[in-house]
């Protein structure tokens, strides 16, 4: 089957889950989004929002996590991440 | 059927106890899981681990996996004769089953199983995926063919992996890390259960010259000591093609000259900025003559203290 697709959907700050709808799409409970969400685990970013959970749900199930353990791995994940482009944007600068 | 190895895919043997199944597991799942590891190949790598340990790890489906004996890996099989009736509840075909939903079944049909049954409709499984573009396709746009093999349910409502090609048009501005939705291209659902949809990562691949940060461009600029000193108007390639900049007088090492709007287009419309780093480089020999020059001009800026900072001189000293 071969299918040619030309609609396509920018997931970008247009798209805003409510929480149901997250939890839904990340096999996560509602009740575990919330709790992600209040410790910024899981942004207020809407278009960050999904992509979030879905790796919420990932780290737990293949870490075997609590969901504390979880958040405190997305925190240090996201620190990583923009001490990351922090590198880069000073390399260069100073090459 | 295809079969795999999943002892060997933990780096174990026949015989290893649960906790050594469990502490390969962790061993391998640190090293190559995708939200962790940067290594290359990690994710199809920790895919194949984490299959072989979903089955492993469970008592009962790890017996169910030893009864299907031993195969090289790849290598197409059927499982013994009662070995459907027994595990799978039903004798049939096995053609392009995978394995990994064979034992997610297994599961799902156990008391206390974390899988739903298969009565009423089900929305497919929806499909994630990560793809590289070049800086190129991201400027131009590009038509991307993926071969995928995708979960779905069939008419009995047992999952099968189907092979699908997808032609994705992904239009301009793209930039690393945006995610693209492809509503319903996802695995068909059961009993009218609406499909999954498809979700795509973008990657920007390393390119030879630009470097992208979000839809800004930089590009490293290397310019003669003159050049730097006196400014030029000089040739930038940029994705765009070329273009005439402009290079000031008296340009240092690490100057940021902004080429407004000639960085990677956005999606609705006004491009990115392109930034050309200005590096001084030196040329490797030097004539008499060129060395003379350069007497005259040191002899001509005397007062020029380059390390005024370092030596606390210049109203930064104690």
């Amino acid at each position: 089957m071969e299918t040619e697709v030309m609609a396509l959907e920018w997931l970008d700050d247009q798209a805003e889950y409510p929480v149901g709808e997250l939890a839904r799409r990340s096999h996560l409970l509602e009740i575990e989004v919330l709790e992600l969400m209040q410790c910024g685990a899981i942004p207020g970013h809407p278009g960050r929002a999904l992509s979030a959970a879905r790796m919420a749900a990932r780290l737990r199930q293949d870490f075997e996590l609590d969901l504390q353990g979880v958040a405190l791995a997305m925190t240090l994940l996201r620190r990583i991440e923009e001490l990351n482009v922090e590198i880069a944007r000073l390399k260069i600068v100073s090459s | 059927m295809k079969f795999k190895d999943y002892y060997a895919s933990l780096g174990l043997e026949r015989g290893a106890s649960e906790t050594d199944i469990k502490k390969a597991y962790r061993k391998l799942a640190h090293k190559y899981h995708p939200d962790v590891s940067k290594e290359p190949g990690a994710e199809a790598r920790f895919k194949e681990v984490a299959e072989a340990y979903q089955t492993l790890k469970d008592a009962e489906k790890r017996a169910a996996y030893d009864r299907l004996g031993k195969h090289a890996p790849g290598e197409e099989f059927r499982p013994p004769p009662d070995w459907g009736q027994q595990y799978a509840g039903r004798e049939e075909s096995f053609e392009g089953v995978d394995l990994a939903d064979l034992f997610a079944e297994l599961a799902a049909r156990h008391p206390g199983g974390s899988g739903r049954g298969t009565s009423g409709p089900i929305r497919g499984e929806d499909y994630e995926l990560r793809t590289g573009i070049s800086i190129e396709q991201a400027f131009e746009g590009a038509l991307l063919e993926m071969n995928l093999s995708m979960p779905e349910y069939d008419a009995t409502g047992r999952m099968r992996r189907v092979p699908r090609t997808v032609k994705v048009r992904v239009p301009k501005g793209a930039a690393d890390g945006q995610r693209l939705r492809l509503s319903a291209m996802g695995g068909r659902g059961f009993a009218g259960g609406p499909a999954g949809d498809l979700y795509m990562t973008i990657e920007l691949l390393p390119h030879r010259i630009f470097r992208a940060d979000g839809h800004d461009l930089y590009l490293d600029l290397p310019l003669a000591p003159w050049e730097a000193a006196l400014g030029a108007t000089i040739e930038v390639p940029t994705p765009g093609g070329k273009v005439q900049l402009k290079v000031p007088p008296a340009t240092a090492t690490g100057s940021k000259l902004r080429l407004s709007g000639r960085g990677l287009p956005r999606p609705k419309g006004n491009n990115g900025d392109f930034y050309a780093v200005a590096r001084i480089v030196m040329p490797k020999v030097w004539s008499a003559r060129a060395r003379e020059l350069m007497q005259e001009l040191a002899a001509a800026t005397r007062d020029f203290s380059p390390r005024a900072e370092l030596l606390g001189e210049g109203g930064h000293g104690n």
